[in-house]
């Protein structure tokens, strides 16, 4: 039975990918765990493993190709673009604003003349890997100028669908933010773990998430919260902690720490680097949030 | 001129650049409207201090959805195939329609040969305007939960804020982009004057920066980048300098009186120009004089 957790965040540089590495590395002690980096904008799990490469699959964007020996300058394709992408140049020819196209082939679809050819562009690139410490993992990554995001979160978990079974656990990195694409990604969850920080502004932004979850999925999925930097001087702790409370959620927290700044600086896994370390221990009990037994 | 302060990582401190940065700008140049671009975690009114008063307030409902009528459709599932976006999922052998990926695009619509697919419109967002205690004017996109189309969302934050510039003759718009390099993002820089990429001394903060500059290469603006809490790894920044090949407008240390700033709701700008995170923001502000004027 696998088990998908997915770690999402709302606000960024919460801890995300902190509690992401290490929670991997902990439960990949006693299950065969895989690690997914959907934070497609910016990847940064790989930075906390020694890892090999062990396939690569890329992400292909539709583009456009105007035949200008076939295109009769209907304007069929310029009126029926969502993105408003095609622009006539009257009397001359159809061009494409690249930045602006979605690549959703609409306008190959109304050509009355057939004059639109496909072609692909990279939009991205899903690669796998193994890691030294025994965690497998994937890693969808957007390439820079492309802007479907959301396109490219769910095209990465499309591929570990395909192999999901083999694990015991899915830790899931997501991005920052509560869009379309952080739907996908708790829609694929069993359990979401929500990072947030104690500062206003991780509150709202918890709110948002929250209300994303309870939209959708109350009742369906779990939604335990961890306060990371709890105790950050000058933080907002206690309006964080009655927020949790007075909506019956289930949390834990990790203390502000130089330790955890230092580990992510270095890339360390601070549960391995630092077994004993009262953040170590924290982490620990993000397990018995999750009601697990490592 | 709009300056668009924006990052590749999230939490290195756009929020915090961006609203004492326009807090400066309104207060000792020629004034600031503010645009707050994060759409899906929309803070910078309360960075600023919170709010003061509501000018304006609208509901944006520009995103279209499709929707098969089943009495219609006859199964032939040419729109699972011709779907782009993964939006249109085989379900018990009927087209289902995944309305959070559905772009609204119509492609489905244009193969349907028995036109069972039609479309309405759904609530893409809110975009309202408030003055801030802090003085700033600001104008926030805050997007429908679980939403897509947060470019069109940021485009129109930018409209606003530039309406109520011009309204009270103020020139600078200073716009606190979202997390990344996606649709928000290059939505914040197109056609922009001035990107300020706030980096941390982090190895996964200055990947996010080089991702970020690479979209930036794209367009034709000035770009610059503030070094912010680096005395966490003081080290690293030669590499980031190096890496980057950027003009560096300042150096803010790590400053526990900026989180203590965003609890008391009382901006560095205007409450703590006297702490070491005010003192080096004073320094970013002047470099930026010659760049903004």
């Amino acid at each position: 039975m696998t088990e998908i957790i997915s770690v999402i965040g709302g606000k960024g540089g919460t801890g995300k990918t902190l509690v992401a590495v290490n929670l991997a590395y902990m439960l990949s002690r006693d299950y065969r765990t895989l690690l997914v980096d959907v934070d497609v904008d910016n990847p940064c799990a790989m930075s906390f493993f020694k890892a090999r490469q062990l396939w690569e699959k890329k992400v292909l964007e539709f583009r456009p190709r105007i035949n200008q020996d076939l295109c009769k300058l209907c304007g069929t394709c310029v009126r029926n673009c969502p993105e408003h992408a095609l622009v006539m140049i009257p009397g001359k020819q159809v061009i494409l604003v690249e930045e602006l196209c979605a690549g959703c082939g609409v306008c190959r679809l109304v050509c009355p003349f057939d004059a639109i050819e496909e072609s692909w562009i990279e939009g991205g690139v899903i690669r796998g890997y193994e890691t030294e410490d025994g965690v497998d993992l994937v890693v969808g990554e957007l390439q820079p100028t492309c802007r479907r995001s959301p396109v490219m979160i769910l095209k990465t978990l499309n591929v570990v669908e395909g192999f999901m079974r083999k694990y015991g656990y899915i830790i899931m990195d997501a991005p920052p933010g509560a869009d379309a694409g952080i739907y996908s990604i708790m829609d694929r969850s069993e359990i979401i773990l929500a990072v947030t920080e104690p500062t206003p502004l991780g509150l709202m932004d918890l709110r948002k998430v929250y209300r994303l979850y309870q939209k959708f999925f109350h009742g369906k999925k779990r939604f335990l919260v961890i306060v990371n930097k709890y105790g950050l001087p000058g933080g907002s702790d206690h309006e964080t902690r009655r927020f949790l409370d007075e909506n019956g959620i289930a949390w834990t927290t990790i203390p502000y720490d130089d330790l955890v700044v230092r580990s992510y600086i270095s890339g360390e896994l601070i549960i391995k680097a630092h077994p004993n370390s009262e953040a170590a221990n924290s982490l620990r009990r993000v397990i018995e949030l999750l009601g697990k037994k490592i | 001129m709009e300056i668009v302060v924006a990052s590749g990582k999230g939490g290195t401190g756009k929020t915090f650049l961006a609203s004492n940065l326009a807090i400066l700008i309104n207060e000792r140049l020629d004034g600031a409207v503010a645009a707050d671009a994060d759409v899906e975690a929309p803070d910078l009114v309360l960075a600023m201090g919170g709010e003061k008063k509501l000018l304006r307030s609208r509901e944006i409902w520009e995103s279209m959805k499709a929707s098969i009528d089943y009495k219609l459709c006859n199964r032939c599932l040419k729109c699972v195939d011709v779907c782009m976006f993964d939006a249109i999922r085989l379900v018990d052998g009927e087209p289902r329609i995944i309305e959070e990926f559905c772009e609204g695009c119509g492609a489905c619509a244009h193969v349907c040969p028995a036109n069972a697919i039609s479309f309405r419109r759904t609530r893409t967002g809110r975009i309202y305007s408030v003055e801030t205690v802090a003085g700033v004017k600001t104008t926030t996109g805050d997007l429908e939960i679980g939403g897509r189309n947060t470019g069109d969302l940021v485009y129109l934050v930018r409209e606003e804020a530039k309406e109520i510039a011009r309204g009270d003759h103020v020139k600078n718009i200073v716009i606190d982009s979202a997390p990344g390099i996606g649709c928000p993002v290059i939505s914040s820089l197109s056609g922009a004057d001035l990107l300020i990429i706030v980096v941390e001394p982090t190895s996964q903060s200055l990947k996010g920066a080089k991702r970020l500059l690479k979209v930036a290469e794209s367009f034709k603006m000035k770009v610059t980048y503030v070094a912010n809490k680096f005395d966490l790894n003081e080290d690293f920044l030669k590499t980031i300098d190096s890496e980057l090949g950027l003009e560096c407008v300042g150096k803010i240390p790590y400053d526990s009186e900026v989180p203590s700033s965003y609890s008391m709701m009382k901006p560095i700008a205007i409450h703590g120009m006297d702490t070491r995170a005010g003192k080096a923001l004073k320094e970013v502000f002047e470099n930026l004089r010659s760049w903004i004027t």
